[in-house]
């Protein structure tokens, strides 16, 4: 042997690798071709010089992996199938040692080679070996020769060669473990055919054996190659750091080839049957439990702990996850979780946790009745608890890590700013998993949801909010958006997060309020955001809500008056009053639920909310006034006062209609009531609603803003008064609708004193106010049929004073014979003769007054108009008065007076051809001329409406009325006739 | 006379005793050990109807220490070869003056003869033995050589009695994972099966060097002894406490030192014996590379020395980086022979 060995080590010595891949495959070919030909020659030596030369074709350095890979594979059959089958049939038989072989491997020079036949030779001398020992020895004396082998990519393989070839020997990788460990000399020898005190003897070697073989040769062999794929990185120069990223990505399965045999060697699942049936098989199944357990386990987390790689780390971890079954990872799921937190900062922890969740939900989803102890791990909020303590410890450990590296680069300020970053960027995520998991688990404990939000609150201060995409993610986590959007999306979490959700959420949780409320509070718009989306998605969602009781809506209300705290800047009182009217939408889609009781509670509480709204928006007013006065002092006019009132201008209105619809609602409901203490009570409700109504509007009127805004700038205050005053009549005409005509008056009293101490700066304005004033009045003397109380004519006499008070006369007169409408009655009118008789005195009276104001106006023509205005007013009446079968207001003398004072001025009109135009008067002859013939048949006691359809009228009048529309067609075409001229 | 000169009038034969059952070593010489007789029969054959007269038969045993020169192309063709010292030369006569008729056969022995040096054929120098039969003739002396090789066990030598009863318990060790197998030799020698009897010996000293280049390299190496008989394996671990280098490979060689001539005219011929890689790759701070290699394998010369030359092996650990460098350091380490 001797002899040989000399020759095989020289030839070895000179050999090389061939310049390139498909040179080596073919070197490759030959040699396993000769090796096998001389192994079928029985020449061993010869074909182990051959098997060396193949071999040495994997030391060539220059390969990518994907190359070596093709040269491992070439190599890989050759060498386990006919040198190794060789080995072992040659050994059964007596005809070679297997130890000499295995020392005469050795002297081969190169070390690749060597290792891997030492591997092949050694490892098939196992078989052969019955000493515990001594299979223990070669394996740890493999182990440790091959830390020569310190080339990262050859190492690799080299090791990924050993765990093939380690579990090549039989099929199941568990049976594989037994077979080396207890070795039968004959092979048809059932493992458990020896007495049963030493099967359990065996059963105790069994179990060191099988530890023996996790820790010291799997794990170090793990720690190795793990070690040699970190190393990958820091080959080569840095400008191929990418590359070698790549590689390393490329080689992963490598390493993971690793722990899924060694995942193999737990017991198959439960749902087996026939290998549990057997008691040795399963006896021995529940010890590599424990010992992947206790021995495997904290070695491999220490291991990815020190190895301090990252790209290592999160493939270590994950594949953990993957492979090992899910019963295992949860009963080691401290350890596992202790793990992740003291993993490389690098490390993107928050993939890892999603995937960590994710399977337990797969898996759960699966075998979801099978599993007994996915349910008893999920009881007792266990699951959850261990993410939450592991969620504290990692925060505390990153807290500490960042106050020690902030302390210690107080000197050089570098690093300050890049850790808590790193810290952020897996944090948020890390919160949004842990709900979701509990969410998933423990959809009804919100408990679970409620100490999440503690813990965010708690270390809020680590959160950067200067980072837009920092915000984006807290409104997501806060409003779970990201939930609802996976369910709509894809089936990702299985559940739907649903406004009931959310109101128990709301409901249940106490730090979630006072996370939002409370720590948010320097993060406004973000805040409101929130707070916009989740009420929202109350009103979204068509889910019905189910409010249990009125506690829970008193728990909805401690969101709202917090709000009420921010108004400093402009945006975010419009922010904060969209919170509150969704708010207020919200109670309107509780109030219309079927429940019953519900609803009476509902409506109060939408008072409530509604009370609670207005008295914010007059405090926020004031304060905003405060400030505003502040920073005006201070620097710019940027947030003038101007701005802010705008804002406070769009939102008072909205409350006020807001008060319509709840009042309204309380109508409709007293309406349905029979009860007659119901009734009375929504009644009651209704008048309280109304008198808030009007004090919020008194309050508006006293505002600070209002009377600052209104000396600032007059003409946009007016402007707002005439808004104030609009809404006032509405909210008559609102109560005239409802019944509540006391009410009704009360507001147009209420109009009246704005109209008279505040509408007195702008005539038009005063006169569009107070026609909007006379219809109201009109309205409401419609409706009402009790017209004719104190209050009424009361307000009319005061009305009519007011339009006499107006400055220009044109208005003055208009508006006086409007007037006259308020005593004109569509109602029963005969039965009330004097009150009638009074009324028509009145209307006299106003049309007399509007005459002679419009005669008093020095300009004909507005003169002229106004009269045939009047005169049309007075055919009004009249024919009112002759189809309701009542005397004429108008008699035949006042009327004939009246059409001859018209005439005479349309006439001097005529005459006076230089003051005014006569295409101007044309019309207001025509249209006289119309209402002249109208009197006419009046006088004639024909029917008015009869009359005006008539043929020769028509004729007459509407050919007049033609010309006029052509000439000013004319006219116009003229006109574009000119400009065209000018422009060319 | 012519005829005498043309054709050697008789026939020597030198025939040790139990040649055949006797080792053969290098290029099938006989083997011998130190202190070992040499017995054996020296047949005179004169040929068919010939008388030769002669002086009388002399039988001799030479050992020899001859300087050789070769040529230098690699062919190892001997160019000269003088002797530089005879060591042994044992002679006496097998028989007086006479006629030789017939063929006649003596025996021969040199009782336990002692003998200094092992063989050895080297660059410079060899260390031959012989036995030499001469036919002293009036005329041209007729004589006859039989070579024969020697080997030295160290393990005779009570000197080293210490390194020989490690050496029992490593010669049951030659892998690590021998245990169990070769449990029963052990048993045999009566001493003791524990391992660990190599690290308790305080004779066994270990070689253990600490080196390094400033700032880019420093390791720390240990082979498990500095003596190794021939048959032995070299044990070691090389520990990484730097490693800046980008390292190709580190391998382990074998020089055996070949110190030949008088002072100062000295030459010194080195021999790679070994070329062994023990490592493949760079490594990374604190990886510690096993060493192993077994001797037994090679044709491998123990240490020698005397007067006229000496014979040193070292033990070379060299550590080639990715561009080409080499950077190694030396050890002596001393080889011995021993009984199988």
């Amino acid at each position: 042997m001797p002899a040989a060995s000399t020759s095989t080590t020289s030839s070895s010595n000179a050999l090389s690798y061939s310049s390139s891949v498909e040179k080596a495959i073919v070197t490759i070919d030959q040699h396993a071709t000769l090796m096998n030909q001389y192994l079928e020659d029985d020449h061993l030596l010869l074909a182990l010089k051959h098997a060396t030369i193949m071999l040495t074709e994997l030391r060539n350095p220059n390969l990518s992996p994907k190359d070596y890979y093709q040269l491992y594979l070439q190599c890989f059959d050759p060498l386990t199938n006919s040198l190794s089958k060789y080995l072992r049939t040659q050994s059964q038989n007596d005809k070679i040692d297997l130890y000499e072989i295995y020392e005469f491997v050795q002297y081969t020079g190169n070390i690749l080679p060597r290792l891997y036949l030492m591997i092949i030779v050694g490892i098939n001398y196992l078989q052969f070996v019955e000493d515990l020992n001594t299979k223990n020895e070669i394996l740890k004396d493999l182990m440790e020769m091959m830390l020569g082998e310190q080339h990262s990519i050859r190492g690799l393989f080299l090791r990924y060669f050993f765990i093939q070839f380690f579990f090549s020997f039989s099929k199941t990788p568990q049976d594989n473990v037994f077979e080396l460990i207890a070795f039968h000399p004959n092979p048809n020898d059932p493992p458990l055919s020896s007495s049963s005190s030493s099967t359990s003897l065996d059963h105790e070697n069994d179990d060191e054996e099988l530890k023996f073989i996790i820790t010291e040769i799997l794990m170090k062999n793990f720690i190795e190659i793990n070690k040699l794929w970190i190393k990958i990185q820091f080959h080569g120069p840095s400008s191929q750091k990418h590359q070698r990223h790549i590689e390393r990505n490329e080689l992963k399965t490598l390493v993971g080839f690793q722990i899924v045999k060694i995942s193999e060697l737990l017991p198959p699942p439960p749902s087996s049957p026939p290998s549990s049936s057997k008691d040795g098989v399963s006896t021995s199944s529940t010890s590599s439990i424990k010992i992947l357990k206790n021995d495997f386990l904290p070695l491999y987390l220490q291991n990815i702990i020190q190895c301090n790689d990252s790209l290592s780390q999160e493939y270590l971890i994950d594949i953990y996850i993957q492979i090992f079954p899910i019963e295992f990872i949860l009963k080691n799921l401290d350890q596992l979780l202790l793990t992740i937190i003291n993993l490389s900062p690098h490390v993107s922890i928050d993939i890892i946790i999603i995937n960590l969740i994710e399977k337990f939900r797969t898996t759960s989803n699966i075998e979801s009745e099978d599993d007994k102890t996915i349910a008893i791990l999920v009881e007792d909020n266990l699951l959850f608890e261990k993410f939450y303590n592991f969620l504290i410890k990692y925060i505390q450990q990153k807290t500490m890590q960042t106050q020690i590296s902030a302390d210690s680069d107080e000197g050089n300020n570098n690093k300050i700013g890049t850790r808590p970053r790193i810290l952020l960027l897996s944090l948020l995520p890390l919160f949004d998993h842990i709900i979701q998991l509990t969410l998933f688990w423990y959809p009804n404990n919100f408990e679970n949801l409620n100490k999440i939000f503690e813990v965010m609150k708690d270390n809020l201060n680590l959160i950067e909010f200067n980072n837009k995409q920092n915000i984006i993610q807290i409104r997501q986590l806060l409003t779970f958006h990201n939930l609802t959007l996976n369910a709509n999306g894809k089936e990702a979490m299985g559940f739907i997060i649903d406004s009931n959700f959310l109101l128990k959420l709301i409901t249940n949780s106490e730090s979630y309020k006072s996370l939002i409320i409370d720590s948010l509070s320097n993060y406004r718009s973000l805040q409101y955001d929130i707070l916009i989306e989740l009420v929202s998605a109350f009103i979204e969602n068509d889910i019905e809500l189910q409010l249990e009781s009125i506690d829970q809506l008193q728990k909805i209300y401690t969101y709202l008056p917090t709000t009420t705290k921010y108004t400093v800047s402009s945006s975010y009182t419009t922010k904060s009053f969209q919170i509150y009217s969704f708010n207020y939408e919200f109670y309107i889609i509780t109030s219309t639920k079927k429940n019953q009781e519900l609803k009476y509670i509902t409506i109060d509480s939408q008072i409530d909310i509604l009370i609670n709204l207005k008295n914010w928006l007059l405090k926020s007013t004031k304060k905003t006034m405060l400030d505003n006065n502040e920073l005006q002092h201070h620097h710019n006019q940027h947030y003038s006062s101007g701005q802010n009132k705008n804002n406070i201008w769009g939102i008072y209105p909205s409350i006020i209609t807001s008060f319509w619809r709840i009042i309204n609602k309380c109508h409709i409901l007293k309406s349905k009531q029979i009860n007659d203490k119901f009734k009375l009570r929504y009644n009651q409700l209704i008048i309280n609603l109304f008198k808030h109504l009007s004090k919020f509007i008194n309050d508006i009127l006293v505002n600070p803003s209002f009377s600052s805004s209104s000396s600032s700038s007059s003409s946009s205050s007016s402007n707002n008064l005439q808004e104030i005053f609009k809404l006032i009549l509405r909210t008559s005409t609102f109560a005239q609708n409802i019944q509540q005509f006391d009410i009704a008056n009360d507001f147009i009293t209420q109009s009246f004193i704005i109209l008279e101490d505040q509408l007195n700066s702008d005539s038009s304005i005063q006169y569009e106010s107070l026609l909007l004033l006379i219809r109201t009045l009109n309205q409401l003397k419609t409706n009402n049929a009790n017209n004719g109380n104190e209050v009424m004519n009361d307000l009319r006499i005061r009305c009519v004073s007011r339009c006499s008070k107006l400055l220009k006369k044109k208005h003055q007169c208009r508006s006086i014979y409007l007037c006259s409408y308020l005593w004109s009655n569509d109602n029963d009118v005969k039965d009330k003769d004097e009150s009638n008789q009074g009324a028509r005195k009145y209307i006299m009276e106003c049309i007399q007054r509007s005459i002679r104001i419009a005669d008093s106006i020095m300009d004909g023509l507005i003169s002229c108009q106004l009269l045939i205005e009047i005169l049309n007013q007075c055919i009004y009446f009249n024919t009112k008065a002759l189809s309701d079968g009542v005397f004429v207001i108008f008699n035949e003398k006042f009327m004939s007076s009246l059409i001859e004072l018209i005439k005479k001025s349309i006439e001097s009109l005529q005459n006076d051809q230089d003051n005014y135009d006569q295409d101007m008067i044309k019309p207001l002859r025509f249209i006289f001329t119309l209402n002249d013939q109208v009197i006419g048949y009046e006088m004639g006691k024909i029917s008015f409406v009869s009359k005006l359809v008539a043929p020769d009228f028509q004729s007459k009048y509407v050919n007049e009325m033609i010309q006029s529309v052509d000439e000013y067609f004319n006219r116009t075409c003229k006109y574009i006739e000119n400009i065209e001229h000018i422009e060319v | 006379m012519m005829k005498s000169f043309f054709k050697a009038p008789l026939d020597i034969e030198i025939l040790l005793d139990n040649e055949d059952s006797r080792k053969h070593v290098h290029g099938n010489l006989p083997l011998y050990e130190d202190g070992e007789s040499i017995n054996g029969i020296v047949t005179l054959r004169v040929r068919e109807g010939k008388r030769v007269e002669h002086l009388g038969v002399k039988i001799s045993v030479i050992g020899s220490i001859d300087v050789v020169k070769k040529a230098d192309n690699g062919t190892n063709e001997i160019l000269s070869k003088k002797p530089l010292d005879q060591f042994l030369c044992l002679s006496y006569d097998l028989c007086p003056t006479g006629e030789l008729q017939h063929s006649q056969s003596y025996s021969f022995a040199f009782k336990d003869l002692n003998k200094r040096f092992e063989s050895y054929v080297g660059r410079n120098v060899e260390v031959n033995y012989y036995v030499k039969v001469t036919v002293l003739r009036k005329s041209t002396d007729i004589s006859k050589i039989k070579k024969f090789w020697v080997y030295l066990y160290k393990d005779n030598v009570s000197a080293i009695t210490t390194v020989s009863n490690s050496l029992s318990t490593q010669q049951q060790q030659p892998t690590a994972i021998s245990n169990g197998e070769n449990a029963g030799p052990a048993e045999e020698n009566g001493q003791s099966t524990n391992n660990h009897n190599k690290v308790a010996d305080p004779q066994a000293k270990q070689i253990k060097l600490d080196i390094g280049i400033e700032n880019c390299l420093h390791i720390e190496f240990e082979y498990s002894k500095a003596q190794y008989s021939l048959k032995d394996v070299i044990v070691g671990r090389i520990y990484f406490l730097l490693t800046r280098l980008k390292i190709r490979h580190m391998e382990l060689s074998l020089l055996t030192r070949e110190i030949s001539g008088m002072k100062p005219n000295t030459t010194i011929k080195d021999t790679i014996t070994i070329r062994y890689e023990i490592m493949d790759g760079s490594p990374v701070k604190g990886e510690t590379i096993p060493i192993r290699l077994f001797l037994g394998g090679y044709d491998l010369t123990p240490n020698m020395s005397c007067n006229y030359f000496s014979v040193k092996n070292y033990l070379s650990l060299v550590i080639v980086d990715e561009d080409g460098r080499r950077y190694f350091k030396q050890s002596e380490v001393i080889l011995y022979r021993t009984r199988e």
